[in-house]
């Protein structure tokens, strides 16, 4: 296998991982719809570690609300955007990372969305939540695809494109 | 960009992280806390890779944060899926209850719901699930947490490490190193300051 293969295969990896873990999210309540409650809520159960799963927070979908909430629903969402773009604006071979103040761009909206909800300043909706993780999402997929590279994309110090 | 480093000592960091991991997504209250997209497992693996960085004399890549992540989110990871096993055991009841009353639960959830309660093989099978789909969760973001951290954390981007000294280099070069009070490195040897 060349380089610019195993490249495209650890993309091609990462991509279906982020696509498929977004995919999960619907694929809760769409179990749930289908009446396999045994997997259905052990998938909810598991999400529940990382998310409030409250359904007054959450998208809908067949009636059931989703694996996350609104915000956690954008950032994976977002995780795999960021991870559908990438290759349109670096290099797939890339291993450096990008300047770590676009980690901190990419979480400002977010910031400001909980705090000004926080402290009163506005009542945020379903929408601005989870447009904030997508922004949150896209900025940390372009993270984590160096990383990949780095870990999985190169053998040795000549390895050539 | 640096090769990958050889000789690290992963295993302050790795215990370090893992049992913040751990530890803290089991205490109650605290362990809400990773409903913010698991941020105890970012915090940890971050944590192990900025330890693993100070430790280490060359810059670190990636690959050095996701494995100190690994290794802290399996310790993490493993010790969250032994109490929450055990806890769950106990707790089903009151979880399937809970599931049994959510407005979107509709009478043959209940119905399947009832029949884990009064089965306890069903009940630890359920158990082992939540808990082993839970810490694997962990385990990935802690994962994360450490590449993520690498890229936070790692400011030596680049830097080669000093070369070694040429062989037969006598131990008492350079003469009249250290300098005796006045500036330090004042051109005579050793590497200029950053």
């Amino acid at each position: 296998m060349t380089q610019a293969e195993r490249v495209k295969q650890v993309y091609a990896v990462s991509l279906i991982v982020g696509v498929g873990w977004a995919g999960l999210l619907w694929l809760t309540p769409h179990l749930l719809a289908a009446g396999h409650y045994l997997s259905a809520t052990a998938l909810y159960q598991s999400f529940a570690l990382v998310c409030h799963q409250r359904p007054e927070r959450s998208f809908h979908w067949h009636g059931f609300p989703l694996a996350v909430c609104a915000r956690c629903t954008g950032v994976y969402v977002g995780i795999a955007v960021g991870l559908l773009l990438y290759p349109f604006v670096r290099d797939l071979r890339e291993r450096e990372f990008p300047a770590r103040h676009w980690l901190v761009v990419a979480a400002l909206p977010m910031l400001l969305d909980v705090v000004g909800q926080g402290i009163g300043w506005w009542q945020n909706t379903a929408i601005a939540r989870s447009l904030t993780g997508l922004v949150l999402g896209v900025g940390v997929a372009f993270f984590l695809l160096p990383g990949m590279m780095t870990l999985f994309g190169w053998r040795g110090a000549r390895a050539r494109a | 960009m640096s090769e990958p480093v050889s000789g690290l000592d992963y295993k302050k960091p790795a215990l370090i992280g893992g049992a913040l991991v751990g530890v803290l997504s089991c205490i109650p209250l605290v362990e809400a806390l990773n409903t913010c997209l698991c941020l105890w497992a970012w915090v940890g693996g971050g944590l192990a890779a900025k330890m693993l960085i100070d430790s280490s004399p060359t810059p670190l890549t990636s690959r050095e944060g996701a494995r100190v992540g690994l290794f802290a989110g399996l310790l993490g990871g493993g010790f969250h899926f032994v109490i929450k096993f055990v806890l769950s055991i106990f707790q089903m009841d009151k979880i399937l209850a809970m599931a049994a009353s959510f407005p979107f639960a509709n009478d043959d959830a209940r119905a399947m719901y009832e029949r884990i309660q009064q089965n306890g093989l069903l009940k630890a099978l359920m158990a082992f699930l939540f808990s082993f789909l839970g810490s694997l969760l962990l385990l990935g973001f802690t994962v994360l947490g450490g590449m993520v951290g690498v890229a936070l954390f790692e400011k030596r981007k680049g830097q080669a490490p000093p070369p070694p000294y040429p062989p037969n280099y006598p131990s008492n070069y350079p003469p009249n190193y250290p300098p005796q009070g006045g500036d330090s490195g004042g051109g005579q040897g050793g590497w200029p300051s950053a």
